[in-house]
């Protein structure tokens, strides 16, 4: 499981419409709001499905921008295990 | 991963994020303080080091366990970035695990195999190093002109400064030039006619500070994401704060702008004279400005195109940088045409449009920010087109202040601190100096030690970029050596350069040495392959866009047999300077003894004490009272050169100052025993709010119109050269009807050597398509998804038509990204280029579509 988090930023009327369709994705959790700025997790079983969930946070009305803080991709079953290169 | 550790990672992934929502983000990191390497935590060590993608320059820190990459965090302490990062982070551990890491030494016996995926096999090193060794001391004996070495602004500052050491004190050679040749020239040559010194006198704050924002022709939501961020935050904070987008196609960034200007291609030169001349005509320029500070030029005009390999030489060719000065009435009298509505007619931008972005400058309180890249610097006049956006910005004193400023944005993670600063251009020595100067090449000598006239052997430039390939498609070249780029993909031409066209011969007949990590287009070109350590597998420094030099710490080992780059340099250049000497003294200790050991074929430290000792060395070109001989040329102590050097205008400062403050935005002043960056050159104001208060108080003035000073300039002025509009190279006609511009999307950067290795990033964007707008989908006759081809003077290629792709191209205009390898759209693309940089324009081929039946 991959796990990382991100700032999601908003237009300030539509902040907590936005947590709401966040929400509601498979794997992400919306942890509090500062501001238009929200604390948002992602648990996914890779970087790519990681990646493909917060990508698709740019769709949402009232997203205006997407920042990665954390990726922890210590346990994705895709990537090489020490020794094996 | 295990509850207890699983918990644990939660928790500490909400808390960072909460952290760098609300800001305070720098006491949770584990080694926010800096400077130990490899902090040792209960999880994993961490280390700082700085994104490998694009030129933004964002700091990240790595988690490593057991040898492996297990985490990236942005970094807090970076000031670039201070915590945040754009999706592409993700990736960063995956970068350096792609299944098909070159690991071993690859030799190529046969080169008719060459443009083939077969004929290389595996060799040891020795037997790899030998062979190119032999090669490049053959050539080298035989006929200098003949050799080459292509680099990058991916190439650490400290593997950069040493090849440029072994080119030009070692070789006396200089047919040395980086791939930033091919997006940065521009600026750099327009930097240096402007003020004298290159990079931006303002910072990534401005981004968070400005009222207006102008991008011309830079699609800045896909290619800088962090500092696009940065500007719509900034839009939304409610302050009115308004962006105007110039380009000759719409974008993501177009998307977001208040408002768009589409202009023909070519035509911003247009644009910015008419700007400059509402302001002129009008008296709503900063005369205060203009009187304290600027100074008027005009150069040579009509300056024809370099289509025909002859042009440096030719009449023009060799004219292109004379200047002669002019009053600000001859610089008004040659605005005078720029009217709105003739330039209306030009560009095809409506007048009210233009009188509204005019008036934007014209505006005494509004804080603008310019921002540009590869549209202006990949431009037939690109250098033109740099001075005209300086021109706008100087005259309405919009410059070097907070908020305020012409920003040029770079693409590669160290076009700024390898390419530029420590000069692995044909023209230059290290810290902007010039090999054709007589004063930087004494200065250069006393600083790496040499004989008195040693480097007047090197006084004329060799070689730029596309004179290289040129030259090898010619059978004029005998041994090129590449790292850290992608040619074979992103020059220009390629029809010519891969010996598809006329010129067959040359790049079969010329040896290759191609340091990589993964396979690439240009690899199968190779007759050697060096595998090279990658990113955080070894130490290294990259310099951004705001000036800021950041170190990455060696976080992994690389993969089998792969090497550090400095090694492979190290050991070929002791093969090769075997039995050379430099005043009496062994050549390669001379040059190299103080971090390597040639017996032991290795380093004489580990990673950091290696690049420690070179930064030392490096950072004398800019602390020049750190040598005695150096200093009495930066002082003109004995008038032998007529004027100061000032060299401390691009100060840096002790290696370990990096690692601890996480980077530092030069130049770097020692205050009261404490190293601090400055923000905005030349703006006064206390150095520890980030002014340059140490550079005016040592060569410029106080009290002069907006509270700057441009020391570093000829007499204190900035020169305001009046540059002309001239068309394109080449303009649509009946054979040829439409212009291909090129460029590059969110998910690949570079040629894809790097990016596309990574499958989601590869599926998100698999292919490059051609945009379309329907108007000429439906004069061609052609349909989304339909196969076309696509024909210039220069070659062809076949691709997929789009017309709901990223970018809205207008009437006869098509986009297509240059990024893969399978469509190669370069093979197509022209190798004119600007007169005064040698970058070519990438922009602006003319083209003929046709569908592709069945």
């Amino acid at each position: 499981m991959v796990i990382s988090s991100l700032v999601v930023e908003t237009v300030p009327e539509k902040t907590e419409e936005v947590a709401r369709e966040l929400s509601r994705r498979e794997g992400v959790e919306v942890h509090e709001a500062n501001g238009c700025k929200l604390v948002v997790t992602i648990e996914a079983e890779t970087v790519d499905d990681s990646h493909g969930t917060a990508s698709g946070f740019i769709a949402v009305p009232g997203v205006t921008g997407i920042n990665l803080v954390y990726a922890n991709f210590e346990d994705d079953p895709t990537l090489p295990k020490a020794g094996a290169r | 991963m295990d509850i207890t550790r699983r918990a644990f990672v939660k928790a500490t992934a909400v808390a960072l994020a909460s952290a760098a929502a609300a800001g305070t983000m720098s006491s949770l990191v584990g080694c926010a303080a800096g400077g130990q390497q490899g902090a040792s935590v209960p999880e994993g060590r961490k280390y700082t080091a700085v994104c490998r993608f694009c030129g933004c320059g964002c700091g990240v820190i790595c988690e490593v366990k057991d040898n492996r990459l297990i985490s990236v965090t942005g970094d807090p302490d970076n000031e670039s970035n201070r915590g945040l990062n754009c999706v592409k982070g993700y990736y960063l551990a995956k970068l350096l695990y792609g299944k098909d890491r070159l690991t071993v030494p690859l030799i190529r016996d046969d080169s008719s195999t060459k443009g083939t995926k077969e004929g290389l096999r595996e060799a040891t090193w020795d037997e790899a190093l030998d062979l190119v060794a032999s090669k490049l001391r053959e050539t080298w004996k035989n006929d200098k002109s003949r050799l080459a070495f292509w680099g990058s602004g991916q190439q650490p500052i400290t593997e950069g400064y040493c090849t440029a050491k072994l080119w030009k004190a070692g070789l006396l050679s200089n047919n040395i030039d980086p791939n930033a040749r091919l997006c940065m020239a521009s600026a750099v040559v327009s930097f240096m006619n402007v003020f004298q010194t290159d990079e931006p006198a303002g910072c990534y704050s401005d981004l968070d500070e400005a009222d207006v924002f102008v991008t011309w022709g830079a699609n800045m939501a896909e290619a800088h994401p962090m500092l696009y961020s940065r500007l719509t935050a900034r839009k939304l904070s409610g302050e009115g704060v308004r962006h105007y987008d110039l380009g000759t196609i719409k974008t993501r960034t177009s998307a977001s702008a208040d408002k768009t200007l589409v202009f023909k291609p070519g035509t911003d030169l247009a644009i910015a004279n008419c700007i400059a001349n509402h302001l002129v005509q009008n008296k709503l320029y900063d005369e205060a400005f203009v009187n304290d500070h600027l100074q008027f030029k005009q150069g040579t005009e009509n300056l024809g195109n370099p289509t025909d390999d002859g042009y440096d030489a030719s009449e023009v060719g060799s004219a292109v940088d004379n200047v002669s000065p002019i009053t600000f009435e001859e610089y008004a009298a040659r605005l005078a045409p720029y009217t709105f509505e003739h330039t209306s007619e030009l560009s095809g931008v409506a007048v009210e449009d233009l009188r509204e972005l005019a008036e934007v400058f014209a505006d005494p309180d509004a804080r603008v920010m310019s921002l540009w890249t590869m549209g202006v610097n990949q431009h037939n006049r690109g250098t033109w087109m740099n001075h005209n956006i300086y021109n706008v910005h100087l005259l309405s004193g919009k410059i070097a202040r907070p908020g305020c400023g012409p920003f040029s944005l770079t693409g590669q993670p160290t076009a700024c601190g390898t390419a530029r600063e420590v000069g692995t251009f044909c023209h230059r020595l290290p810290a902007d100096l010039l090999v054709a100067n007589a004063q930087h090449r004494r200065f250069s000598e006393a600083v790496w030690d040499l004989p008195e006239g040693y480097l007047d052997a090197i006084q004329k430039p060799g070689f730029h970029t596309v004179k290289i390939f040129r030259e090898m498609s010619k059978g004029n070249m005998d041994f090129l050596w590449t790292a850290h780029n992608n040619w074979a993909v992103s020059m220009p031409n390629l029809t010519r350069f891969l010996g598809r066209g006329e010129d067959k011969r040359g790049i079969f007949d010329t040896f290759i040495v191609v340091n990589e990590v993964y396979p690439t287009l240009s690899t199968q070109y190779a007759d050697v392959v060096f595998p090279v350590a990658l990113w955080v597998e070894r130490e290294g420094q990259f310099g951004n866009a705001e000036r800021r030099s950041a170190v990455f710490e060696k976080a992994v080992d690389p993969p089998g047999e792969a090497k550090w780059d400095l090694w492979v340099i190290m050991e070929v250049a002791r093969r090769v300077l075997d039995g050379e000497q430099i005043g009496g003294q062994d050549a390669f200790d001379h040059l190299f003894g103080f971090i390597y050991d040639k017996d032991a074929a290795d380093f004489k430290g580990d990673d950091r004490e290696t690049n420690r000792a070179i930064w030392e060395e490096y950072r004398i070109f800019s602390n020049p009272s750190l040598n005695d001989k150096a200093k009495a040329i930066n002082d003109d102590a004995d008038g032998a050169f007529g004027a100061k050097m000032k060299m401390e205008a691009k100060q840096l400062a002790p290696y370990d100052e990096y690692l601890a403050r996480h980077g530092l935005t030069w130049p770097v002043r020692e205050v009261d025993g404490q190293w601090l960056p400055t923000k905005w050159r030349f703006c006064s104001g206390a150095q520890e709010d980030g002014f340059d208060e140490v550079g005016i108080a040592q060569y410029g003035a106080e009290g002069l119109a907006g509270g700057v000073s441009f020391y570093k300039s000829a007499n204190m002025k900035p020169s305001v050269v009046f540059r002309p509009y001239e068309p394109p190279a080449e303009t649509p006609d009946e054979e040829y009807p439409f212009y291909l511009c090129t460029g590059r999307l969110l998910e690949h950067w570079h040629t894809g050597s790097l990016t596309r290795r990574i499958p989601e990033l590869d599926r998100a964007l698999p292919e490059a398509l051609l945009n379309v707008c329907q108007a000429d989908c439906d004069k061609l006759g052609i349909k989304d998804g339909d196969m076309v081809n696509v024909r210039s003077r220069f070659g062809e290629f076949d691709i997929k038509v789009s017309t709901a792709g990223r970018t809205e191209p207008p009437a006869g205009v098509v986009f297509a990204p240059f990024f893969a390898e399978e469509t190669l759209v370069n093979l197509a693309v022209q190798d004119t280029y600007c007169p005064l940089s040698k970058e070519p324009d990438y922009k602006k081929t003319c083209v003929s579509i046709r569908k592709i039946e069945g």
